[in-house]
């Protein structure tokens, strides 16, 4: 009795002892309101956090591209970063602390997650009286992007280029060797993938097949084309009703599905598939233990690499690689899946209003560029002559070993002149010949061929954003399970419903709601 | 551990003391009796005070943050005070429910703890068995090699240890080749080790093992070395034999360190290796090897970085079995070899 009279009394001590010590950590009052009225000479050091790079902090802020960015601007910035793995939770347990970062660049999807907890500065009269060039150089999707309510809560920076970029790279000279063409349709495809099988039989290969991917593919968008699927979310006509459905959801999906178990039941596809990482099928590639993959065009330097030791960059493999873009669909189009939207956007935390007027002045000097300031191209192409030269039918062209101190160059962006990136860009992408040469393929006549992602465009939604990755990952693991274990789509329709009630069904409603409003 | 001969003593003598005094009045006797003690010990109480705090900063006091768990998503961002946040979040059960709704739960609690259990079962005797045949070893520097190479694989992180095996398990891979031309395998269909679901769990408990036995062995094999070595005099004189020995002499003598790392190991019953597994697993294993651990990873994946209740509410659920299957086990080690934690 005595004990526990003891143990109850300690008990309650510590109760209160905790909630005391609670709230004697106040936050004191926090300054939520912008200062227009600074002095725009006076220009403090900035503190940015940036993502992960893949180099440690020093390097970041030693790298000359970012005394490039110091040099235009006149602030000067110390940059952190948040670390490969874990970087959203890292990202709110810093945000608790109230960490200091003037400006933070985030991915959309963090960005999304910080809107719905409300902790970000409305930037909307800051860019009114600091950001002439920023209201100029961003067009009016981009602002969609990252305005909830009319206010405008981040920078955003859209990508370089709305890229068309996940063919499926062939051996072309296998291709020659069995006078085989890169295959356009559905049915041209599976010949074509059988003829290669059997030369990887005939050469003694009995247990690779020819075509692989790695395991975060979810979808193979050159096959997925021909069924009628050309982004993630889309607009279908279903029963004479238009809406916007996930792929999953489209009405071909099912016969998408029974044809690559088709093909992975025939030995035609990789047995590993739902266990590669992206090395490992690469490797495949470049190790004659696959004959086609289905990739990035941004892993084509690694493969040039992979293929041909000492490979020159100035050089083109036309009689090495070749490149599907989509398979017809069944009135014989062809449309592509491709990528736009933003990036990444930059914003404020709440508690650092203060000083938001001279983030958005840095920006706003980052993204100038006229006669006089050549601000931006400084930034992402460097000085001309040293780095680049220009004439009037190529554009900007690259020299070559100057040209690789400006790789880095985009990582310290935050926020894009869309006026001229894309053209600026293009430099870089002529870095290599043969990645060149990929991207010209895949971007002939893509304002006509190609086909956005509804989403792209849209304002940060906050169901989706809730679902979204529970959904995305469950829709990719079920299209293994599918072709994998059960040989094709009998079961679709129970997970259909799995997945609608995950968060898909939520999702899709908002989403709909939103396009068609 | 609580039965050593001293403390019998002890407890015999302060009870026959309290005896006395208990007939006088009961809060006195009680309050005497405490003085007494504090005056013997208190050089002992000093030793442990900074234990004690330390517990009681890091263990207790987060205690509280358990109601986290029936809170709908604390903005800690917002408040600068935790208490204020606290206050400002809702009262909600929505997490435990979102736990328990998905009908596959029993299939992921099922499989965490067959998973725990195999590797108990398989992995907790070998580092035993390798604690002892190193230390039966004679020449010593074969031993002190032995011992190293085998906790080297502890040091390596998960990700590696499983890139390295995908390589070697390969579905054209050295492995595979071999019995392939051992005639044990099919060379037009070779097994696809971490693509199928049947050999998931052996693969985990096959992996966990090559990582950790070495390791563990450590204990056991510092155990041994403490055993009297006049006892094994002793038998050999009266003609024991090696394994005579090693039943009758090594075995007892670290049993109590067997059992206490046996008690801590249930503890860990429902942490089935989340590194590792989360490491391995594919779309196509999730039947048999999707664990509690990566399960709620998969839920609160990614972006929705702020979701403090359903983590907490998980933890919380986690907490409660482990602290049932260590009080059960520990009963029946005190019942069946009076050896116990507590």
């Amino acid at each position: 009795m005595k004990k526990l009279v003891c143990k109850t009394t300690a008990a309650l001590l510590l109760a209160t002892l905790v909630m005391a010590s609670f709230s004697a950590c106040t936050g004191g009052e926090t300054q939520t309101d912008i200062n227009l009225d600074i002095d725009l000479t006076q220009k403090p050091t900035l503190s940015v956090l940036m993502p992960n790079s893949g180099y440690d902090d020093t390097y970041i802020n030693e790298d000359p591209n970012a005394q490039v960015v110091e040099d235009v601007t006149g602030y000067h910035v110390e940059y952190s970063q948040l670390p490969a793995t874990n970087a959203s939770t890292t990202l709110n347990l810093q945000l608790i602390d109230r960490e200091p970062y003037n400006a933070m660049k985030l991915t959309s999807a963090q960005f999304a997650d910080l809107i719905a907890q409300d902790v970000l500065l409305d930037l909307t009269p800051a860019i009114e009286k600091f950001g002439d060039v920023l209201q100029e150089v961003i067009s009016e999707e981009s602002w969609a992007t990252v305005t909830v309510d009319g206010k405008i809560y981040g920078i955003p920076e859209r990508s370089s280029s709305d890229n068309i970029q996940y063919p499926i790279v062939f051996r072309q000279d296998w291709l020659d060797e069995l006078n085989l063409n890169i295959p356009t349709t559905l049915e041209e495809f599976r010949t074509v993938l059988e003829a290669l099988k059997q030369k990887m039989v005939d050469d003694g290969d009995t247990v690779n097949a020819p075509l692989t991917f790695d395991m975060y593919t979810p979808i193979v968008w050159a096959i997925a084309a021909g069924f009628g699927i050309y982004a993630e979310w889309q607009e279908y006509t279903v029963d004479g009703q238009t809406k916007v459905l996930y792929y999953m959801d489209s009405p071909n999906y099912a016969d998408y599905v029974d044809y690559m178990a088709d093909l992975y039941a025939d030995g035609l596809i990789d047995t590993e598939v739902a266990t590669n990482d992206s090395a490992t099928a690469i490797s495949k590639f470049t190790n004659d233990r696959a004959a086609c993959i289905s990739t990035s065009i941004w892993s084509v330097s690694s493969i040039v690499n992979g293929l041909v030791s000492g490979a020159d960059a100035n050089t083109t493999q036309e009689n090495l690689l070749g490149y599907l873009r989509a398979l017809e669909n069944e009135d014989g189009e062809e449309h592509a899946n491709r990528l736009g939207g933003c990036s990444y956007v930059t914003c404020i935390p709440f508690y650092m209003a203060e000083n938001a007027g001279y983030v958005i002045d840095w920006i706003n000097e980052k993204l100038t560029d006229t006669e006089e300031e050549h601000n931006f191209r400084d930034i992402v192409i460097g000085e001309e002559g040293y780095h680049w030269t220009y004439n009037a039918t190529e554009g900007y062209i690259p020299l070559s070993e100057n040209f690789s101190e400006k790789d880095t160059a985009s990582y310290y962006l935050t926020g894009s002149n869309e006026l001229v990136y894309t053209q600026y860009w293009l430099a870089r992408v002529r870095k290599q010949a043969e990645l060149y040469r990929a991207w010209s393929l895949m971007m002939e006549d893509a304002d006509e061929v190609g086909v956005y992602n509804v989403l792209d465009w849209a304002p940060p939604l906050e169901e989706y954003a809730s679902y979204r990755s529970i959904i995305e990952l469950y829709a990719q693991d079920q299209f293994f399970v599918m072709m994998i274990q059960d040989g094709g789509s009998s079961n679709l329709a129970q997970y259909l419903s799995t997945w609608s009630s995950d968060g898909g069904a939520a999702s899709t409603e908002e989403i709909n709601a939103w396009y068609y409003a | 551990m609580e039965r050593t001969p001293v403390k019998e003593q002890e407890a015999l003598q302060s009870g026959a003391q309290a005896g006395e005094v208990r007939a006088e009045s009961r809060s006195s006797g009680w309050m005497k009796d405490f003085s007494r003690k504090w005056k013997r010990r208190k050089t002992l109480l000093l030793f442990v005070l900074p234990a004690v705090v330390l517990a009681l900063i890091f263990n207790y006091l987060p205690m509280v943050g358990v109601l986290i768990a029936f809170k709908d998503n604390i903005n800690f961002i917002r408040y600068s005070n935790p208490l204020e946040a606290f206050m400002n979040a809702t009262w909600t059960v929505e997490h435990f429910q979102k736990i328990f709704s998905d009908p596959e739960i029993l299939k992921y609690i099922g499989n965490t703890l067959i998973i725990s259990v195999l590797k108990i079962v398989i992995l907790f005797p070998l580092p035993v068995v390798l604690a002892v045949m190193i230390t039966e070893v004679s020449s010593k520097w074969f031993s002190k090699l032995t011992q190293m190479a085998v906790f080297l694989p502890h040091f390596l992180s998960w990700v590696v240890i499983v890139g390295i095996f995908k390589s070697v398990l390969a579905i054209d891979g050295p492995v595979n080749q071999v019995l392939v031309s051992m005639g044990l395998m099919d060379a037009n269909s070779p097994t696809y080790w971490f693509g199928t679901d049947s050999l998931f769990r052996g693969l985990v408990v096959f992996l966990s093992g090559w990582k950790e036995i070495g390791y563990s062995s450590i204990v056991y094999v510092s155990a041994i070395m403490a055993i009297d070595p006049n006892l094994y005099e002793a038998a050999k004189l009266d003609g024991a034999g090696k394994f005579r020995q090693i039943w009758s002499i090594t075995l007892p003598g670290i049993l109590p360190t067997i059992i206490i790392m046996l008690i801590i190991r249930v503890g860990y019953l429902m942490d089935a290796g989340f590194d590792q597994v989360y490491a391995m697993i594919s779309s196509v294993t999730r039947n048999s090897g999707e664990i509690i651990g990566t399960y709620v990873y998969r839920i609160s994946l990614g972006e929705n970085a702020g979701q403090y209740g359903l983590s907490t509410a998980v933890g919380l659920f986690n907490g409660i079995i482990s602290l049932i299957l260590i009080l059960f086990t520990n009963w029946i080690s005190k019942k069946t070899t009076h050896t116990g934690i507590f």
